[in-house]
Order: structure tokens, then sequence, then C-alpha cells
């Protein structure tokens, strides 16, 4: 009886201090989401006053009579789709990384370690090329993305050993040979305007978002990024390796493929829809980890809105900072490099 | 009642001659504590790793419960084997409960939350370890041996009827080495199989209740430690000249010396 008694008081105690901390982190983090997504409808080369957006979607909902014509093209045309697409792409980017990391065991690995960035971007050059539409360009992105992969995986497949070290090897391979194709086509392409319009695309902008691109991307990614933040018990035991993973009775030949190609699905989307956005995925798990631990559980739904809240404000900066646009692409990269100094600083042993 | 059996293993690493193991016939039984000697690379680790079903026999099979390992589903394996690897990487700053938890996850499925019960489960693996002051501490924060504790609590939390242990004396101070022969007894008699790989005869004399003798991937001996744990047998073994010392139940080796 003693025994059981001081058992049950080393279980009760968890209580409110474990489980009110990510709850709270929750809210404040769905409250920053809402707030920057306040700032990006005002912000810009047009500033508009919180009211006059508020007047917006008030006469949207049909609750003023009232019409704000030119408050309206730029809210309603202009500044919410692509706010919706930096939502999608920043959340589905940062879930992706947050997966790649755990399923691959290395906090430092980022969602293109298998290829997936030089493979889309061979495919949207390739379009670009041959005089593609936008479309064409979106599909070769994301086409492209899931060949060299896919490529990554068969080689993999035919390395010995398999686990972990085939992966990463038969990746690394196949990131090579997109990378060398890439340059072949960039080489072969025309000087004067489509090596421009290639290098424009690589920089990665949302600036081509509107309601035609969303409307295709969007259920998918939306379907992705929840299936990611789900799996989420799952990571912590595949996190472990391959022969722990299998002792607490999860299949790791089924499982870890199957969370490699959610996320690579999911990254593959969000570059044909804004090009490559560096350190995104990279950088926001680990700020997640930092603000609610390791538990996957806890730490994935705030990985997912932060990714949403961080991408809309990139691109807000990358819209407004400058007369001209700042490609996102260099925003993120260079924004996400100065602020892992920070996070890694912060992370005294949780370097491995 | 045999939990976990195996006929004619035999294993072999792909492209490479020669068998790691060879022609391996084993019966091992509930309320067990079996030893495994052998020297560096003898196969002790590939033999454990067959029976847990991570590596597949170049031929032969592995019985669990009389039934092929092969057409067991990888969840309802975790609720009869549990096992402790030889080291565990610690990765992502995962707190220690929350890593002794994961032992629940055979029962509560992946995505259940646990049970009162499971957490009481939980509670009691981490008082057997020593761990409860840890609970919240991230394990990269903890050292070699505190972190092979985490993983020992969470093979008791998954309260499976077989444990196989991969060398759990690694990195464990001396204390938490005789605890763990204590309570991996204690385990043997309260009806589970152990199975653990060790360096130590002498601590297998006095706790095992069987030991196995791994040379050259194959079993040279199989018995009671009485039997098996001799100086005759360890010499020839490890390949230095030993004599053996008894005393209240225990048995000791020191190396023969030419003394004057």
């Amino acid at each position: 009886m003693v025994f059981l008694r001081r058992v049950s008081s080393v279980a009760l105690p968890r209580g409110p201090a474990i489980f009110v901390r990510p709850a709270l982190i929750r809210s404040l983090a769905l409250a920053g989401v809402v707030l920057s997504v306040l700032c990006a409808l005002c912000l810009g080369r047009y500033p508009l006053s919180p009211l006059r957006v508020l007047g917006v979607f008030g006469h949207f909902l049909h609750l003023s009579a009232g019409v704000d014509p030119l408050a309206q093209v730029v809210v309603m045309q202009a500044r919410l789709p692509r706010i919706l697409a930096a939502l999608l792409v920043g959340s589905a980017l940062s879930c992706g990384g947050a997966t790649y990391q755990a399923v691959f065991r290395n906090p430092l690995v980022s969602p293109d370690l298998l290829g997936v960035l030089s493979g889309a971007a061979f495919g949207a050059a390739l379009a670009i090329v041959s005089g593609g539409s936008a479309f064409v360009v979106q599909m070769g992105a994301f086409g492209g993305g899931l060949l060299a992969v896919g490529c990554g995986l068969l080689i993999s497949r035919t390395l010995p050993g398999g686990g972990i070290l085939a992966l990463l090897l038969g990746g690394l391979i196949g990131n090579a040979i997109f990378t060398a194709l890439l340059s072949l086509v960039k080489y072969l392409a025309d000087p004067m305007d489509q090596l421009p319009a290639i290098v424009d695309w690589l920089l990665g902008s949302l600036a081509p978002s509107g309601w035609h691109e969303l409307a295709w991307v969007s259920g998918p990614l939306i379907i992705l990024t929840m299936a990611l933040v789900l799996c989420a018990p799952v990571l912590d035991v595949l996190s472990l390796g391959d022969d722990e993973a299998r002792s607490l009775g999860v299949s790791v030949r089924v499982m870890r493929p199957v969370l490699i190609v959610l996320a690579t699905l999911a990254c593959a989307m969000t570059i044909s829809m804004a090009g490559i956005i560096g350190w995104i995925g990279l950088l926001v798990p680990h700020v997640a980890r930092l603000l609610v631990g390791a538990e996957h559980r806890n730490m994935m739904p705030v990985t997912a809105l932060l990714g949403a809240g961080g991408l809309v404000l990139a691109d807000t900066c990358a819209r407004s900072l400058t007369t001209g646009e700042v490609p996102l692409g260099i925003v993120t990269q260079l924004f996400g490099a100065l602020a892992f100094v920070l996070v890694l600083r912060r992370l005294r042993g949780g370097m491995a | 009642m045999t939990l976990l059996s195996c006929r004619n293993l035999d294993f072999r690493q792909p492209r490479q001659a020669g068998f790691v193991l060879e022609d391996i016939d084993l019966s091992l039984r509930e309320g067990e504590l079996v030893g495994l000697l052998g020297l560096n690379g003898a196969g002790k680790s590939t033999l454990l790793r067959l029976l847990m079903g991570f590596l597949t026999p170049s031929t032969g099979e592995v019985f669990l419960e009389g039934r092929s390992l092969r057409e067991w589903p990888a969840s309802a394996i975790a609720r009869h084997l549990a096992y402790v690897p030889q080291s565990h990487v610690a990765t992502f700053p995962y707190t220690v409960r929350r890593m002794v938890e994961l032992g629940r996850v055979p029962h509560s499925g992946l995505m259940g939350r646990l049970s009162p019960q499971d957490g009481r489960t939980v509670a009691a693996a981490l008082e057997r370890m020593g761990l409860e002051r840890f609970a919240d501490r991230p394990v990269t924060e903890l050292s070699g041996g505190e972190r092979q504790r985490v993983v020992l609590a969470r093979a008791i939390a998954q309260d499976a009827r077989g444990l196989l242990l991969d060398e759990p004396m690694t990195g464990l101070d001396y204390g938490y080495q005789l605890r763990l022969m204590a309570l991996l007894a204690e385990l043997a008699r309260e009806g589970r199989l152990v199975m653990l790989t060790s360096h130590r005869p002498e601590e297998l004399y006095a706790y095992a209740s069987r030991v196995l003798v791994l040379d050259h991937g194959r079993i040279e001996a199989d018995g009671p430690p009485q039997d098996v744990v001799t100086a005759q047998r360890m010499s020839a073994l490890y390949g230095v000249p030993l004599m053996q010392m008894d005393h209240a139940g225990n048995r000791f080796f020191h190396q023969e010396r030419n003394e004057k």
C-alpha cells in the first residue's frame, strides 16, 4: 500500500504545469497569426487603415452598406489571396521541415534534403525555357520535385544496408543529378529573357499568387499539413531510431516512407506556388521546440502556426520595405539565417 | 512456458561470405534470466536482433509463443517483447517522462491518450530506475548512464513478458549495475523472460538462471551457470588463463599469475 501511494503521488502532479503551457503558447501563436494577417492587410505600397480593411470585410459579409472601391480591390484582389498563400506555404513548409527532422533524426535537416528543391527548380526552368505558361511552370516545378525525390529513393534502394544512411546518400546523389541538369538548362537558356525568368523564379515570391493560383493548391495543401500535424505522435517514436521504434511496435518500413511522401508532396506544392523559400522549414521547428518542448504532439501545431504567421510577416516585409519588391526567398533566407543564430545560442545541450 | 524459440537459425550479412550466426537452436522460457556471453563480434547483438524480428534470418525461423514471428503484427510483438539497445542516441530533447511514456505505445496505440493506469505504470518505472527527480528534464541534458536508465525504464514500462537487453550495464555506475542485476532477477521471478548480453561472467553466475556462450557464431555452451561459467571454459573463451574462487554462492575469477 505504501508503495502504491508513493506511486500515485508521483503520477498525479503532472497537471497544469505541463498541460497549460503548450495550450497557452498555442493560443498566443494563433493570436500572433491573426495579428500578422491584419498587419499584412493594412501595410503595403498603398497603406490602409485597419478601419478601412474592416469596412471591406463588413461589406463582404453584408454588414455595412458603404463601398470603398479602392480598399475593396486592394484587400480582396491583391492582398488577401497572397496572405492566404503565405499562410498555407508557411505552415506546410514548417511542418514538412519538422517531419523531415524527426524522420531523419537530425535537427539540422530541411525538407529539401532528398532533392525536392533542385528537382523543382529543374522542372520549372525546363518549363520556362520551353515557353510554357505560368500554370505549366507550376506543374513543371511540382513534377520535377517529385521526380527528383523519386530518383533519390530509387537510388537508395540499390545501396546496401538500407536505413537512413542509404536514404541520405540516395538523396545526395539525386540532388547532384538535378542540380547538374538545372545548370545545363540555365546554360542553354536564352540569356536575354529566359535566364532572367529562371533566376527570378528561383528567388521565390508570392507575387503571382491570385485566387486562380490558390484554387488548385489550397485544398491538397491544407489536407497534407493537417495530416502531418495529426501524425505528430508517430514522429516521437520514429525519431528514436529504427530498432527502438520497431521494439515499440511501429513499422518503420511503412511509416517512414509514408511520412516522407506526405512531407515531400507538401513541400513540392509550396515550391510550385511560391518558388524556393528557404530556411522556414529548418528554422520554425526549432523555435517551436524552444517554446513548447520537443514532444511532437505539442510542437507540431505550434510549428504550423508560427510558420504561417512568420511567412505572412516575411512576405509583408518583402513587398513593403522598398518601393519595388524584394523576392521573398531573399527575405526568408536573410532573416532566417540571422534568427537561426539566436535559436542555436538558446539550445544549450540540445544540439546533437 | 516457452515464450521465444528458434530452430536452425542461420544469419549471414548480404554480400558477405561466412555466417554471422550458424545453426542456432534455442528455447527460452518465461521466468528464466538468460545471460549471453561471447567475445566482441561473436554475434550476441545479432542474435538479440534476430529474436526481436529486427533482422530476418537467412534460414530457419524465430517463434513467439510457438507462432512464427513473421505472422505477428509489429504492435503485438511489442506487447510481448521489450528491447534495450546497446546505446541510445538522444537527438531531440524529449522529457524523461515522455521517453518512458513511449513504452506504453504498444498498449495505448500511437494516437491514444494514456490512461491513469498507464500513468501509474510509467511512474513506477521511473521510480524503479531512480528517475523521479529527472522526470521533466530533457534527455539530451543527461549523462550516458542516466540516459541508459531512461531506456531501461521505458522497457520496464512496456510491461512485456520478455525483456531483451543488449549490454545493459554499459555506462551505468557501480551502484546501478548491481541494482539492475537485482531488478532483472526480480523481473524474472515475476515470471518474465529476461535475456541479456554481458561481458561479466561473475555477475551472470550470481544472478542468471541460465548462461549461453556464443563463439564463432555457434552456441558453444548452454546450461545453468554452475556448469557453464567455469574457469576452464572462460579461460578457453577469452584466451586468458583464469583461476576461480567460490565464495558464498558467488564465483570470482582472477588471472593466473606466475608469482616468483
